[in-house]
């Protein structure tokens, strides 16, 4: 009984030793896999205050500032309307994404409030130097649960890497939007009135709610 | 042939309420049917037949669960299962010829019985030997049976005909459905209290993402759908996106630049953070 106690420990001691070597060969990562980066330090280090997270709609203003300089909003509306954007006009296309981007945010900041004590894994890339198209791979760590795969699909504009989807265990939120959306127009008629009803929801959710 | 007359009665059990959902379906067409979900009004029906049953029975059983359980025996019951489940995981490796995926896959199931505590501590992963997902319907994909339309399954939930073909054999590659039949009633019992757990089990750790779906969907039905389907082919592909699926290379809305496509072959690896540990604690 002993000698499987000791055997067990000592194995648990040499998983320690090698656990904190991988901490110190984290940090050579790549510019887009950086700008991730940034964008998850800023809400780890926030979501560690428990008053906080209780205003969901707080949570919701700082995830939109932290993510905002890495997530190019205008090119994720673009791509969930597809076709539709083509037609709509400039006034149509400044709501969709206004409202859009609250409904994203919105979904991120449960995410963040839901998950509990998170750290991200990066997967190693591979990537062409000149390339302005990169997937960044990652996993989210929960203490007890199996990790969860979520991708960036990135791109480079003017120096700076912005994603443009999300992938969660294969699950692109463009391609499922983009399905969403076109059934919308086709039940509700319109463009507008479907733009209509996400600001409707977008007030309900984001108003005297706690999360 | 009393021995079989569990799982008969499951069977009886199971048609018994498809038929029932199934006349309550003919009554309610509202939804307009559309190419791509042909089943839609069924499909829409049963989900609504769900919810309820979850709302009235799994839900609070798995809410009162969560309470009662301190987080460590939650773990090691999802792990307990998990480690069941590896029997047929194995089974699906080996079918799809991934012989050294089958082979660690195997030796997770050995290890995490033995050194694991019957499968309560996940210890393989800790050895590099993470889980992995297979099951019989990505094997029936595998092998390039297509999935055929979406169809919302009473109880078991999203699906397809060839997932339901999948749900089946990965019935007769569970080690618990040969305990159930061979065992007499007292392991009957307890096998049926343990589907009981496992499922209550699996419905507790679906609480994020519930409270997740609800906030980010428009439409829950086809966002559910539509995940379900994008994530059996992310499966069946063991993670490996194709290019065309990037939606902004076949992108209707000619938002522009497709320069990305044409970039200088030189590559660089990099090293990331290490892939050879996983889940520090």
């Amino acid at each position: 009984m002993n000698v499987k106690r000791y055997t067990l420990f000592s194995f648990f001691a040499v998983l320690m030793i090698l656990m904190s070597n991988t901490q110190v060969m984290a940090d050579d990562l790549l510019p887009p896999q950086l700008a991730i980066e940034t964008a998850s330090n800023k809400l780890q280090e926030k979501m560690k205050d428990k008053t906080f997270i209780k205003d969901f709609a707080k949570v919701n203003q700082f995830v939109n500032e932290a993510i905002l300089p890495s997530t190019d909003f205008e090119k994720i509306s673009a791509l969930v309307l597809g076709k539709l954007w083509k037609t709509a006009t400039p006034d149509e296309r400044e709501r969709f994404k206004k409202e859009f981007q609250t409904l994203l945010v919105r979904t991120y900041s449960r995410a963040f409030v839901e998950f509990k004590d998170w750290s991200i894994r990066y997967l190693p890339i591979e990537m062409e130097t000149e390339a302005t198209k990169v997937i960044v791979k990652t996993e989210v760590l929960q203490p007890g649960l199996k990790p969860v795969a979520v991708d960036y699909r990135m791109l480079q504009t003017d120096g700076d890497w912005k994603a443009y989807d999300i992938l969660i265990e294969g699950v692109s939120l463009v391609t499922n939007y983009r399905t969403t959306f076109s059934t919308e127009v086709q039940n509700k008629g319109s463009l507008n009135a479907v733009i209509d009803g996400l600001a409707k929801r977008n007030v309900e959710a984001l108003a005297a709610k706690n999360s | 042939m009393s021995m079989q007359s569990p799982t008969l009665n499951k069977t009886l059990l199971r048609s018994l309420v498809l038929s029932i959902t199934l006349l309550g379906c003919s009554a309610t067409q509202t939804h307009v049917s559309d190419s791509s979900d042909p089943w839609s009004a069924w499909n829409h029906d049963t989900q609504l037949f769900n919810d309820n049953l979850d709302k009235a029975i799994l839900k609070p059983l798995a809410q009162g669960y969560q309470w009662i359980t301190p987080e460590f025996v939650n773990t090691g019951v999802t792990n307990f299962f998990s480690n069941i489940n590896d029997v047929g995981v194995t089974i699906n490796d080996l079918l799809q010829l991934k012989v050294s995926q089958g082979g660690m896959d195997g030796s997770r199931f050995l290890i995490n019985t033995t050194a694991g505590v019957a499968g309560f501590v996940d210890v393989a992963n800790l050895l590099d030997l993470p889980k992995h997902k297979e099951d019989f319907g990505q094997t029936l994909g595998y092998w390039g049976i297509p999935s055929g339309n979406y169809l919302v399954l009473p109880i078991f939930g999203p699906s397809s005909p060839r997932d339901t073909v999948g749900l089946i054999g990965d019935t007769l590659f569970n080690p618990i459905t040969y305990v159930s039949i061979l065992g007499g009633s007292v392991v009957n019992g307890a096998t049926a209290g343990a589907r009981v757990l496992d499922v209550t089990d699996r419905r507790a750790n679906l609480m994020t993402t519930e409270k997740i779906v609800d906030e980010g969907s428009v439409d829950r039905y086809d966002f559910i759908r539509d995940s379900y389907k994008q994530n059996r082919e992310y499966l069946i592909h063991d993670g490996k996106s194709s290019d065309d699926s990037d939606p902004d290379l076949n992108d209707e809305s000619s938002f522009g630049d497709t320069k990305a496509n044409s970039p200088t072959p030189v590559t660089k690896k990099a090293s990331g953070k290490s892939l050879k540990l996983s889940e520090p604690k």
